[in-house]
């Protein structure tokens, strides 16, 4: 484990300047995610609210051995966002999509150390065929149901579902590879 | 490495994209009993991370600003949150206690749950290295360890970018469209960096509560399809816009670009009119 405490740990431990960096560093990240699933602007600030007071309210249940942190914060945006969806008993919004880079500026370092990893899963990403790679596309970024991803590509639904796993798997070997023979911590 | 339940990797998959029917979900329940694991967030991380990758890919030509209205809120929300809780000023005043509480408290928390096999550790840390995705594909290709430049506003990254060697210009052709007709401008873009920008003089304004403008690429090396280049908006009041392209897939030698309106977010095949048009 890092001797260097991630934002949220340092939450959790009680830092109050850890909160506002926190807010800084992901408020981004977060309104962007809420934008995508929540038309109504009202309605999406609201939720970036929910999300952040999830964020402290869990802070502690971060594991930095698990995932770096923006993934878990994205993790959990996303599971908060969809239940909100649920509740109102409608698909998410999918709104215009947002990038996240000048959110992520300030994590240099970071990006830095996982330069080498990027190579890889783009690597990985680049040698799908166009149709497993859209499929993943649609699902993870676009938020489309299998449905609605069957309908766009004309696939039938048990090859969407199939390429969404293997897709999944495949980036997960590749990875453990990667671990195997050193070329990434 | 452990191989994967197939059935388990779907079903925790459709669940964490919320499309389980009950008896999947039950079906579930019995495969986790017998999987002797703790994945489930294990596959939302690596969603999460899938989804990230692909918003970072996406680029930045869709920014949004946080509002500052919102900023501040979630500043008063942690001032809220927070206020009956002591904690120290800055992180000098973090001591390594209050850390191994934090940790020693999330250990806890976790040993509560089955240990978890090889596999799962394992994907822990491909959601990690997924993560790269994230923060990496935001980095300018040429952007060396140790070097963080300060990113260039889209008008001088083009401005950079015309400078470089195999950096091509096309200019618009006129539109049949009426409303498009007296558009102007150019696309600007370099195989090498896969980096391109869009410059728009006199594009009608967008709603993009009704509709944005999107970008497709024409390159048939690659596919017969156009590729998509991303979708973007043309405020009130604006005589040109210089928009970055943000080419979904890699393009090798586009032949053409043009853009459509469609319905917010944009949409993977296009079936409106190409309202202008840039062709080599």
């Amino acid at each position: 484990m890092s001797t260097e405490a991630s934002l949220l740990e340092r939450i959790a431990s009680g830092d109050r300047a850890a909160v506002t960096q926190c807010i800084e560093r992901y408020s981004g990240l977060v309104w962007s995610l809420s934008r995508r699933f929540i038309a109504n602007q009202a309605d999406a600030e609201e939720a970036v609210q929910d999300v952040f007071m999830e964020l402290w309210t869990n802070a502690a249940k971060f594991d930095p051995e698990r995932s770096a942190e923006s993934t878990w914060v994205s993790m959990v945006a996303r599971r908060r966002l969809i239940d909100r969806a649920r509740r109102e008993h409608r698909e998410p919004d999918r709104q215009p999509l947002a990038d996240v880079e000048h959110l992520l500026s300030g994590d240099g370092q970071a990006a830095i150390e996982a330069s080498a990893e990027f190579r890889q899963v783009i690597k990985i990403i680049e040698g799908m065929n166009p149709e497993q790679r859209d499929v993943i596309r649609m699902s993870t970024w676009l938020g489309m149901t299998h449905a609605a991803i069957a309908q766009e590509t004309k696939l039938p639904l048990g090859t969407v579902k199939s390429h969404l796993r293997r897709g999944l798997n495949r980036i997960r070997e590749q990875l453990h590879i990667a671990t195997a023979d050193g070329t990434r911590p | 490495m452990s191989p994967i339940n197939d059935e388990l990797l779907d079903l925790l998959t459709e669940r964490a994209l919320g499309e389980l029917s009950p008896a999947e979900l039950k079906r579930l329940d019995e495969l986790l009993a017998e999987a002797d694991l703790d994945s489930e967030e294990e596959i939302e991380l690596a969603i999460a991370a899938a989804m990230n990758a692909f918003a970072g890919a996406n680029g930045a030509d869709q920014r949004i600003q946080v509002p500052d209205s919102l900023r501040q809120t979630l500043h008063d929300d942690a001032d809220r949150f927070f206020g009956g809780r002591k904690a120290p000023e800055d992180r000098t005043g973090n001591t390594v206690t209050d850390l191994e509480t934090a940790r020693a408290r999330r250990d806890r928390e976790r040993s509560t749950a089955v240990s978890a096999p090889s596999w799962s550790g394992r994907l822990g840390w491909a959601v990690a290295a997924m993560l790269a995705v994230v923060v990496a594909v935001t980095m300018r290709p040429d952007l060396q360890p140790g070097a963080q430049p300060e990113p260039l506003d889209p008008a001088s990254a083009r401005t950079a970018l015309i400078a470089e060697a195999e950096t091509s210009v096309l200019e618009w052709n006129p539109s049949d469209i009426p409303t498009y007709n007296a558009v102007s401008g150019d696309v600007v873009w370099n195989d090498e960096r896969q980096e391109g920008y869009l410059r728009l003089a006199g594009m009608p304004m967008n709603d993009p509560a009704i509709s944005q403008y999107q970008l497709w690429i024409v390159d048939p090396d690659r596919d017969a399809n156009p590729v998509d280049g991303g979708v973007f908006d043309v405020p009130p009041g604006s005589d040109e816009v210089i928009i970055p392209i943000n080419a979904k897939l890699g393009v090798s030698k586009p032949a053409a670009f043009a853009i459509s309106r469609e319905q917010p977010g944009g949409v993977v095949v296009s079936d409106g009119p190409l309202l202008i048009v840039a062709s080599t």
